[in-house]
Parts: structure tokens; C-alpha cells; sequence
């Protein structure tokens, strides 16, 4: 065992700074590979540079940066194709676009890339907290099953999750590994493999005669439903709409997330006793009777007013949601009942970010020729990147810095942009006006809380301080990672998915992006479990 | 270490949990991070041994008022505040006030009395200067773009000191103080010269530290670069404060936090990089009180200690404050040495045979310290040379605080046993600008008012026999003091089969080499 080890051919080292380090062995019990020991006479710590792997969660975590580790990460590369290559035509494809993990071998291989950290990032960088490394511990067992029930602990709709998670920003991007600069463990792939190969079940863990309704059936309700369920509560779900899911339904494409793994999940819950009602509305009148009826009730409508651009002469043009948009055709390619409407027309996509990215694909699936337009710079786009890519590679003309600011019927006027600071918005540059004519505009300019339902603000927030769980793992220090501020991110998140709004002193709780406004799919599935734990807790 | 949350204590995150509406079950609620944390077993076991002797046993701040005042953030800014008065009058009156020295409150305060202060507050406390010290306050005040308050931003690039010079701990520091005393002497700065001389170091100072605050992180300037810092870190090992130390070590081990490390709520983590867990000396605690505010286990207190214990119980020697030693002793003798006749002859002789034509010529300058501080060295070279017949295999690929040799083993103890007489001498050698001209601080003071009063401009405490016989006295007690410490680590650290003739032979170099600076005060004939 070496202080410091130095080897003059790789220029690569790992050093214990031994005027620094104070002996507190927060790196030794956290190092994956054992490869830090301690020295008695000196008090403090020593790596073994044969064992160390280089993932440099000793040097992001040592409160004193007493440790260097300058080494390139040595760990099996991953096999997974990433790269996204559509085979065939786009048209009426729902063939999901994600890379897959498609043999058992092949899902034992990227599984045993996964370090094992004894205190794992990626746990705090997934919303839901999964206990990825647990989990894949089980498949490298052989144990499926074992595996899938990991993460139901936290987690029932890892089917969901697997497939509509951004996992560069979350439990991927968390990884030690991504955090040392390599590629991370293919924790959401895995994640699908293992939820596809298995069967989920419910453990009820008490009963309870209790009785709880919730407004809305999208990813909060979802999460919800299932934690109740396992507590032993009877469950009623009002939906407004037709179809059950929220945004999970249309809202996903089939591409990303095939109907059949959100009907399966639906069905779960349906055999293990949850009462569906469809195109049922609740008012905040009808919300007071629930109220009386049931023990709680559990508002999770989502946040689902479109926002909508200010456009000169918009209303004499043929337009649309985007919301609409994705129903209408995403209902059309489901039930192969395609009407050739959309072929061969023009799209006008106002908006560029993953919500117009969808309808885009969608437009592009039904043969239209479609234009995304976004005022801000590309580089500060709320864009997920893969997302961006995969649409640019099926054909959709995505234009940032241009924006469109009038119509006049089929006509419409578009203008570039300059935007060099994230802070300000862009700023048009008026002689660069064009015109170009589309068939159709849709709306995409993303989603608001709101609806007939009184807003409640979020209470029982956690400080902004992490906790020192937080701290410990070195998660929040800046990394060798583009994303830098994956840290801090996820704090953020945590404290948005810990957050319950209530009113009447408890009795009804709002959850998910209907309190704090729009968030991904597994924080809104947090948030709605979170405020089930606080039901089960509070009987 | 996965388990269901069974006591509200660790329910996650610190949630907040006082109303009654956000009350959990703790049976049910299970925290998903901390279910996934599964942290390899510390090594705890060597700890009791380790730590025994170094222990403080007197806790300060078990009286409610001590307590009180280190939880205030305002503490410290409040020590501060004084010092950086009079330091910017220092520099106000270098720039503008007379240019009589003597008269000057510039020169005045910093040479006849700011300087003896130190060293008191020194041997007596160890860092007690750097918890007020106004260049280090001013630099984090502006590194934390506050006062006193506890920010979460920091101000520069927060930097890393870089690792080639880490490795050699504190002896960078006194690098710079023998590049300072360098420029005191050539400038005549010290001496002292003119009043505006003294204005200009002590600007240059602020701006060298605050400067290296915008550049490095936490108080990196005040542990590595302050040109006091290796010399309160040595000598100041003598005090008998023992610092801010834990009170429960287990508590420590098993503490998820490291808030003092880290930074808590109350308080920023340790800016000097020391853990209360471990500490085992004074050495490099700043009295800060920052991680008695941090900690959320109210497991740190103010210790005292008896004199010595800093020097002569830790575990673990650093070979930097050894080396700091030695260099520290090269200089102090070689200021003792350059007030004989002698000095000033060899130092004529070279300003006309060398390209430096200026008083003190580098040559004799870096040359006499260089060879006042082999002398030690050699001395325990030969007695390691004479007594270790244990072969200790050097490594040279450890870093520098870790590298192991049978010199190494005698130097560290001769050095250590050393401290007190190397910081008797530098008092003693401070005693006739003291004595012969502390008083002139009240005509200093009043002379900008139009005050004058020739007999304490002219007065001087102790004539010439006077002062020498302190300056011996002083040094009569420093070299009984390394006696007895040198003879206190030798019998338990000396490597050695004959560990009695070895602690002998190391005791007697100590006593010959203290001997001898001491006898050099009597043809200085207390100089200033
Ligand atoms: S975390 Fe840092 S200070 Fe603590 S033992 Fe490890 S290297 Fe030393
Ligand atoms: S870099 Fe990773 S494997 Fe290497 S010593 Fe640090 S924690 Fe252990
Ligand atoms: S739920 Fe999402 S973030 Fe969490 S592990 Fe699965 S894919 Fe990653
Ligand atoms: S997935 Fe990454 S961070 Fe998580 S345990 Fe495995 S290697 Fe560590
Ligand atoms: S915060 Fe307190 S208990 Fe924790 S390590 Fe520091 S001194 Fe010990
Ligand atoms: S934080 Fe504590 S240990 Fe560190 S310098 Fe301040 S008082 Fe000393």
C-alpha cells in the first residue's frame, strides 16, 4: 500500500496529501474497491494503487482535498449501442427508440460494470431513489425477480420510468462512473430489461379500513395508488378525461412508451382492487364532498394548461395544442385507423423542446414535413439531447434562434434571433424576417399548472441545505462530468418531490407538477408516494 | 447498516419535523438513500493508544460565558476588529505621520511592541494571534464576502494549494519568513527605518494574503504561505492551549456530518484543514472557533493543556515542523550573530567581492542560516550515525512527511526537543528594543496631537546588564525546557537497542547547542 504512487509511463497518480489528510476515513468506508487503507502510526489514509479503479469518489467527497486521484477510470467498457439509427422508414413506426438491452448476457455484462458503491450516487441522482446498486446485485445473481422487487421498494412503475426517464440528468448522470468522466452504468436499460422480464407483484405490509381518492391518474397518481395498496387502503381514481394515464398516455408517444406497458401497469392495479373512473370531472365543489367521503383525497391533476405564444393573426390560422395534436394522431397511429391527412403537409412547430420534439416524430410518422422553431440558443435549450438528436435524425428541420411572430392564414412570418446570454431573453433581429408557408401550426410551447381545482402552495419543504447524506457521498462537489451541477440538481429535485401541498389541515394534498409545475415523470411519481408515506404515516 | 428508520433521529434528510402535521411513523418510513448507504467498517481499534497522551483533559469552554462567546459568530470579527484598527493606522501613520521612527506610532507599535506581544501570546497560547490576526481576518472577510455571517458563496477561484508544495507542510511558510526578516534587514525596515518602510510591508502583507485568498480556499495563505504561520505552528507548540478538540472521539467516528469539516449550519468547515477527531497537537488550529459553531453534536470544546504537551506527546512527528525548527534556528542565530563585529566585516567583505553590494549581502544571509541550521542537523546525523543500529529502509517514494531513516528518527526528536530554546531565543532576542524602547508608544501616541514627552521617549526599562541578564535568564529556562523534552521523546521515541546512551547523546546536543546561543547574548551586549 502507497501514500503515493506515481507510474511515469501512464501519468497517472493517486496520492494521500499526508499534510491534509486528518485520518477521518470518510473516503476508506466509501471507496468501491477497498483500495484505501489506513495507517496507524500516521493516522491517515493510504491507496493501494493496484486497486484502485479510478473513480474518484475519494477526491470528490474528502472534505479536505487531501486526496488526489489522477487516473484514468479502468472499468469494463460498456456494450451497449447508444447510437440511435431508425431501421426503415419512420412511417407508423412505433418501434420504441431507446437503446435496449435485448439478451440476458448482454444485461449481465453492462450489470457487472456497476461498481457496487458503498454509498452510491446514483441512488441520490434517481428521483425515486432506487437502490440501483442492490438491484443489480440480484440480476447479477441471476435473480430477476429479486431484482424487480428492489426496486418496487421505491418504485412500481420501473417499466414506465425505465423507458421516459432523462437518465443522463438523473441516475446515470449520478453514477460514479459518469462523475469520473466515463460512461455510466446503463442503469435505465437494465432497469427495463429487468421490469420486462419479470412479473410485479404487491406486498401488503398492513390493512387498514381507510379509504383515499385521488383526482388524476397520471405518474403521481400512479405512485400513489401503489404505496396505498401496499398499506391495505381502498383506492378511487377520478380522471376527467377518456383515457387513464395523464400525460403518460398520449403525451408519450408509442415510441418512447408502448401502450401496452402503461396498460399494464394500469391493469395491476386494477386486479389488486383501484376503482377507475374515466370522464369524471372534479370541481373544487364536488372536491369538498370527496373530502367528506373518503378519509383523504390526493389531488394530482398535473399541470396541463398549454401556454400558449403571443402570434399576430394566430387565430386565422389552422392551429393547434400540442396536447390536442398528440391525442388526435397518437390515437390514429395506435389504432392504425390513419386517415392520410397529415401526409405530405407542412408542420409548424412552435417550440423546441421535448414536448415539440414528440409531436414532431409524430408529425414525421405520418408523413408530414415538420418545422420546430425555438427563440433561445441551442445551447441553452430545454431540450433533452437525445431527444434532439433522435428527432433531427427522423427528418425534423429544427430551427433555434428563430421564432415565428405573425400568421396570416397558410402564411407565416419567422425571424432569426440573437441570444448569447442565458440570463436575458433573445432578441429579434427584425431585418432577418421570412415567410413561409405550413399547413399547420402547433403549439408547443409546454404545459402550466392550473384548472378549476385552487392552487395550494407547497409546504413541509426541506432546507436547501443537503443533508449531510448528500454531502458525504461527494455527489455535489464539481466533477470531471459535463454536468457539473448534477449535485445541487438533484437536491433540488428532492426537495420539489418531498414537498406536499395541503389545505384543510391535511385532509386533501396536492402532489406532484399540479403543486410545484411541470416535472418529469418519476418526480411526480415521488412526490405522489411521498404523500401517500404521509397518509400511512399519519393513521 | 440498512435498516428501517427506527428512531426519529435519523428520520432523512433532517426533515423538518416540528409541526404536528408532518409527523411520520417511523415504523413505516423507510429513507431509500440511507437504505442504500453501505459504508465499509473504520478502523477505529488503534484510536485509545493514538490519542492517550495528547488527550486534554481541561475543557474552557465548560464555563457558560466561554461557551457563550465562541457559539457568537461574531466572535472572531469582534478579536479582529482592534487589530485591523491599528494596523490601518499603522499604515495611515507610515505613510503620513513623522518621519522620526521613534516618534512614529507606525514603527512605534510594530517594532517595540507588537512584535513582543506576539511572541508572548505565542508561548503562552499557541495560535492565539491567528485568531485575531487582522491580514487573515481582512482576507476572509472578503473570501466570504461577509463579516461574520455564515455564507454558502465564496468569493475567488478556490483554489487548491498545489500539491507539490502541500506535501511539504509548513515550510513554505518559513520561506517566507526568511524572505521577510530579509527585506526587514536590507530595508533597514525593522531596524527601525523610516516609518513609511514599515507602512509599505505591512501593505504588501495584506495584499500578498488577500491575494492568496482570492486564490486558494479556506485559509490556505494562513497554513501555508503567512510567513508567521511555521513559526507560531512550531514554537507556538509550547502553549498550553491545547485548541478546539473533540470531546467524545466515538461520536466523532460515527458522525455522518463532518460539519466541522465541511461546513455545517452554524459554522463553515475547519478553515485550516484540522479535525477536531484528530488533532493531537496546537499546531494548526487557528482558534477559530468555526467548528465549535459547526458541529451538530456539541462534541468540540476549547481544552487547555500543561506547556509542553504539543511538543512532546504527539503520536505523530511531522518532519516539516522539524525542518521549520531548524531553519527558524538558523535565522534567529543568525540575527544574534550579525550584531558582533565579526558579522560586519565578513558582510563588508563580501558586499566589495560579490555582486550584491547591500547590507545584509544574500550570500552570508542565506549562507549562516543555511549553516546554523546544518549544525543540528550534523549533530544528529552523527548520533544517529553513532546509536541506531535498527536499519530503518528509507522509501523514497513516500511523500516527504512520510519517508522513514535513521536520521530522520534522530533529527525529529533533537528538533522537537529543541522548540523551546529556538523560541527563548527569538524573545530574548526581542527583549532590548522592548525594554530600551517600549515606552516610546505614549509620545508616539501623542505626538500627532502635539504632544511630546522626552523622558518616555528617552526611558528605558532595564539598563544594558539588566537586559542581558533576562535574555539569560530567558534562555536558561528555554534550554532547561528542551532538556527536559528532548530526554521526555527520546526515552519513548529513539530507535534505537541503546536507547539510554542515545537520549543521553541527544540530551547533551541539545544542552551544548542551547548553551551556546544563550552565551552569544553576552557579547551582543543587548543590541537591538
Ligand atoms: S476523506 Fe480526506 S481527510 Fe479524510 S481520511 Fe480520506 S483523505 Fe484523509
Ligand atoms: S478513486 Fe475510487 S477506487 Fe480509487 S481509491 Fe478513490 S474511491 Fe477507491
Ligand atoms: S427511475 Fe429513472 S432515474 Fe430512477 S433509476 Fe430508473 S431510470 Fe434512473
Ligand atoms: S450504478 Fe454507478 S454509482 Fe451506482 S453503484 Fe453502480 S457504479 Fe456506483
Ligand atoms: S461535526 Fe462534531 S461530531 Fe462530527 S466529526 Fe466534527 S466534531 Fe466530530
Ligand atoms: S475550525 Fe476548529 S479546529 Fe479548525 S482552526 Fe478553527 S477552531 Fe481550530
Amino acid at each position: 500500500m502507497k501514500l503515493f504512487s506515481h507510474n511515469q509511463e501512464t501519468h497517472t497518480a493517486t496520492a494521500v496529501l499526508t499534510d491534509r489528510c486528518a485520518g477521518c476515513q470518510e473516503c476508506l468506508v466509501r471507496c468501491p474497491t477497498n483500495a484505501i487503507g489506513f495507517n496507524e502510526d500516521s493516522w491517515i489514509v493510504e491507496i493501494n494503487a493496484e486497486l484502485c479503479i479510478g473513480c474518484g469518489q475519494c477526491e470528490r467527497l474528502c472534505p479536505f482535498s487531501a486526496i488526489v486521484i489522477e487516473k484514468e477510470l479502468s472499468v469494463l467498457e460498456s456494450q451497449l449501442n447508444r447510437h440511435y439509427e431508425p431501421t426503415g422508414s419512420v412511417f407508423l413506426s412505433v418501434q420504441e427508440t431507446k437503446p435496449a438491452i435485448t439478451s440476458f448476457d448482454a444485461a449481465l455484462f453492462e450489470a457487472s460494470r456497476c461498481l457496487e458503491c458503498p454509498d452510491p450516487t446514483c441512488v441520490k441522482g434517481c428521483p425515486a431513489h432506487n437502490n440501483i446498486p442492490l438491484a443489480l446485485k440480484n440480476l447479477r445473481d441471476g435473480d430477476i425477480d429479486g431484482a424487480r422487487s428492489i426496486f418496487q421498494e421505491t418504485s412500481h412503475i420501473g417499466s414506465i420510468c425505465s423507458r421516459v426517464c432523462d437518465q443522463k440528468s438523473q441516475c446515470e448522470g449520478a453514477c460514479s462512473l459518469a462523475l469520473a468522466g466515463g460512461e455510466a452504468v446503463s442503469i435505465g436499460a437494465l432497469e427495463k430489461y429487468i421490469f420486462d422480464h419479470s412479473n410485479g407483484s404487491i406486498s401488503h405490509f398492513s390493512e387498514t379500513a381507510k379509504r383515499v381518492a385521488i383526482i388524476g391518474s397520471g405518474p403521481a397518481s400512479l405512485g400513489a395508488c401503489f404505496r396505498l395498496l401496499e398499506a391495505g387502503v381502498e383506492v378511487e381514481v377520478f380522471e376527467e378525461k377518456d383515457y387513464l394515464g395523464g400525460l403518460l398516455n398520449y403525451g408519450m408517444p408509442d415510441f418512447t412508451l408502448p401502450f401496452e406497458t402503461l396498460d399494464k401497469v394500469i391493469e395491476e392495479l386494477r386486479t389488486a382492487g383501484v376503482t377507475f373512473h374515466t370522464n369524471h370531472h372534479v370541481s373544487d365543489e364536488e372536491l369538498k364532498q370527496l373530502r367528506g367521503n373518503f378519509d383523504s383525497v390526493i389531488v394530482a391533476i398535473g399541470a396541463n394548461l398549454p401556454i400558449r405564444p403571443k402570434v399576430d393573426g394566430i387565430e386565422s390560422a389552422v392551429s393547434i395544442d400540442a396536447m390536442d395534436f398528440l391525442v388526435r394522431y397518437g390515437q390514429s397511429i395506435r389504432e392504425s385507423n390513419v386517415e392520410y391527412e397529415l401526409y405530405g403537409k407542412k408542420i409548424l412547430i412552435v417550440g423546441a423542446g421535448n414536448t415539440a420534439m414528440d409531436v414532431a416524430r409524430v408529425a414525421r410518422r405520418l408523413g408530414a414535413e415538420a418545422v420546430s422553431v425555438e427563440w433561445v440558443n441551442s445551447k441553452f435549450a430545454k431540450v433533452r439531447p437525445d431527444e434532439l438528436e433522435e428527432a433531427i435524425t427522423e427528418g425534423v428541420d429544427v430551427r433555434f434562434q428563430t421564432t415565428l411572430v405573425a400568421t396570416a392564414g397558410r402564411l407565416a412570418t419567422l425571424v432569426n434571433t440573437t441570444h448569447d446570454d442565458p440570463s436575458k431573453l433573445p432578441s429579434i433581429i427584425e431585418s432577418s424576417k421570412y415567410t413561409e408557408e405550413f399547413d399547420l401550426v402547433v403549439m408547443a410551447l409546454g404545459y402550466r399548472k392550473g384548472g378549476d381545482i385552487e392552487l395550494v402552495e407547497p409546504q413541509y419543504t426541506l432546507g436547501e441545505t443537503p443533508s449531510p447524506k448528500w454531502s458525504a457521498s461527494g455527489i455535489l462537489s464539481k466533477s470531471h462530468n459535463h454536468n457539473q451541477q448534477i449535485g445541487s440538481t438533484s437536491w433540488m429535485r428532492e426537495r420539489k418531490t418531498r414537498a406536499v401541498g395541503s389545505k384543510d389541515n391535511g385532509g386533501i394534498i396536492a402532489v406532484g407538477d399540479f403543486l410545484y409545475g411541470p416535472a418529469t415523470v418519476v418526480e411526480a411519481m415521488a412526490s405522489g408516494r411521498n404523500a401517500a408515506d404521509r397518509i400511512i404515516a399519519g393513521m | 447498516m440498512s435498516s428501517l428508520i427506527d428512531s426519529t433521529s435519523s428520520i432523512p434528510y433532517g426533515d423538518d419535523d416540528g409541526s404536528d402535521n408532518n409527523k411520520v411513523t417511523p415504523k413505516l418510513r423507510i429513507d431509500p438513500v440511507a437504505v442504500s448507504i453501505n459504508l465499509r467498517p473504520r478502523q477505529t481499534a488503534a484510536a485509545k493508544e493514538h490519542f492517550e497522551a495528547t488527550t486534554p483533559k481541561f475543557e474552557v469552554t465548560k464555563f457558560k460565558i466561554v461557551s457563550t462567546l465562541a457559539k457568537k459568530r461574531w466572535i472572531q470579527f469582534a478579536l479582529i476588529v482592534p487589530n485591523q484598527l491599528i494596523f490601518w493606522l499603522v499604515i495611515f501613520s507610515g505613510l503620513f505621520g513623522t518621519l522620526d521612527p521613534g516618534l512614529n506610532f507606525a514603527t512605534a507599535i510594530t517594532w517595540y511592541i507588537w512584535f513582543a506581544i506576539v511572541f508572548v501570546l505565542m508561548v503562552v497560547v499557541g495560535r492565539a494571534w491567528c485568531s485575531m490576526c487582522p491580514f487573515g481576518g481582512f482576507g476572509e472577510w472578503i473570501q466570504r464576502k461577509t463579516f461574520f455571517q455564515r455564507t454558502q458563496k465564496s468569493l475567488g477561484l478556490g483554489k487548491k494549494y498545489p500539491q507539490k508544495l502541500a506535501a511539504y507542510g509548513l515550510i513554505s511558510s518559513a520561506v517566507s519568513f526568511i524572505v521577510l526578516t530579509f527585506l526587514e534587514e536590507f530595508f533597514n525596515i525593522a531596524g527601525p527605518g523610516t516609518p513609511a518602510d514599515t507602512a509599505f510591508m505591512v501593505l504588501g502583507i495584506v495584499l500578498f494574503a488577500t491575494s492568496s485568498f482570492l486564490i486558494f480556499e479556506r485559509r490556505t495563505f494562513c497554513r501555508y504561505l503567512c510567513p508567521l504561520s511555521g513559526l507560531i505552528g512550531s514554537i507556538g507548540a509550547i502553549g498550553a492551549a491545547a485548541g478546539f478538540r473533540t470531546k467524545d472521539r466515538d461520536v466523532c467516528y460515527s458522525c455522518e456530518s463532518k460539519a466541522c469539516m465541511r461546513g455545517g449550519e452554524e459554522g463553515y468547515g475547519c478553515p485550516w484543514y484540522t479535525w477536531p477527531g484528530s488533532a493531537e497537537s496546537n499546531s494548526l488550529c487557528g482558534l477559530c472557533t468555526e467548528c465549535y459553531k459547526a458541529c451538530p453534536s456539541s462534541n468540540v470544546g476549547l481544552f487547555v493543556q500543561p506547556p509542553l504537551t504539543s511538543v512532546i506527546a504527539p503520536s505523530r512527528k511531522r518532519m516539516d515542523i522539524a525542518v521549520v525548527s531548524a531553519m527558524l534556528l538558523g535565522l534567529v542565530v543568525f540575527q544574534q550573530v550579525n550584531a558582533l563585529n565579526i558579522y560586519t566585516s565578513l558582510d563588508n567583505f563580501l558586499n566589495s567581492h560579490t555582486p550584491f553590494g547591500h547590507y545584509p549581502n544574500v550570500l552570508d544571509y542565506v549562507g549562516l542560516i543555511a549553516l546554523f541550521a546544518l549544525v543540528p542537523a550534523a549533530l544528529f546525523k552523527v548520533g544517529a550515525v553513532a546509536f541506531s543500529n535498527i536499519t530503518v529502509k528509507a522509501d523514497k517514494d513516500l511523500p516527504f512527511l512520510e519517508r522513514h531513516s535513521a536520521f530522520r528518527n534522530f533529527f525529529m526528536v533533537g528538533m522537537y526537543g529543541m522548540i523551546p530554546t529556538i523560541g527563548a531565543d527569538y524573545f530574548a532576542r526581542q527583549l532590548p528594543k522592548f525594554f530600551n524602547h517600549a515606552t516610546r508608544i505614549v509620545p508616539a501616541v501623542i505626538h500627532p496631537f502635539g504632544g511630546t514627552n522626552k523622558f518616555l521617549y528617552n526611558y528605558s526599562m532595564l539598563g544594558t546588564h539588566g537586559i542581558i541578564t533576562v535574555q539569560l535568564i530567558i534562555m536558561a529556562v528555554g534550554v532547561a525546557a528542551s532538556v527536559y523534552t528532548t530526554y521526555k521523546i527520546a526515552r519513548r521515541e529513539i530507535a534505537s537497542s541503546n536507547r539510554n546512551m542515545a537520549t543521553l547523546y541527544l540530551v547533551s546536543a541539545t544542552l551544548i547547542m542551547g548553551i551556546a546561543v544563550a552565551l552569544l547574548y553576552i557579547p551582543m551586549q543587548a543590541a537591538n
